[in-house]
């Protein structure tokens, strides 16, 4: 095939609907369980406390 | 010609890329969507820290010209605070949550590392202004 032709077909249709489909997968979004979230939530949450807490254990006060 | 036609391909695939990266989360429920909510919060206040961790130094003392020992245990106790609260009621966290990250905030006045103020400023926007 003619490269120029395969260029041209690649930036008129290819690319095109492949950025229609992404916009239409990043409109309707994933669905997200109320256990699915607070699962998330305490995760980051438990992470962000052990580092903290690391931290603190570490570098003690100074007086 | 063949320059400008690289250009547009570029632009389209970064294009692409943040489209397919910020796909949408929608919650199922009303307490879905409180949770996620409270762990955006999260996810800022777990950078902040990191950057405060970072800019200190290890241990047992935060290196000489960077951040006060004391000052950078206040703000990741208070972190720590603010954490637990959004943990606890993910539903009810605004006011508890803006009080510990006042705290936080205050103890970070005068640091101008690049890293902690952009990491503030992120955090802001989701806490301060409630």
């Amino acid at each position: 095939m003619d490269p120029k032709l395969l260029a041209a077909l690649i930036m008129r249709i290819a690319i095109p609907e492949l950025t229609a489909w992404l916009a239409q997968l990043h409109s309707e979004g994933k669905l997200v369980t109320e256990e699915e979230a607070l699962a998330k939530l305490d995760m980051d949450v438990d992470e962000g406390n052990a580092a903290g807490q690391a931290f603190l254990d570490s570098h003690p006060k100074v007086v | 010609m063949r320059m400008q036609r690289k250009t547009r391909l570029v632009v389209t695939l970064a294009l692409l890329t943040v489209l397919g990266a910020c796909a949408k989360v929608t919650p199922e429920t009303p307490k879905a969507g409180a949770a996620i909510k409270a762990d955006a919060v999260v996810v800022r206040v777990n950078e902040l820290q990191a950057a405060v961790i970072d800019y200190c130094g290890p241990a047992p003392q935060c290196a000489p010209g960077t951040i006060d020992t004391n000052t950078a245990r206040d703000v990741i106790k208070a972190l720590i605070e603010v954490r637990s609260v959004l943990k606890a009621s993910p539903n009810g966290w605004q006011a508890s949550a803006k009080a510990g990250w006042a705290v936080a905030k205050a103890r970070l006045v005068g640091i101008t590392h690049p890293a902690i103020l952009a990491a503030v400023a992120a955090a802001d926007v989701l806490i301060g202004g409630l």
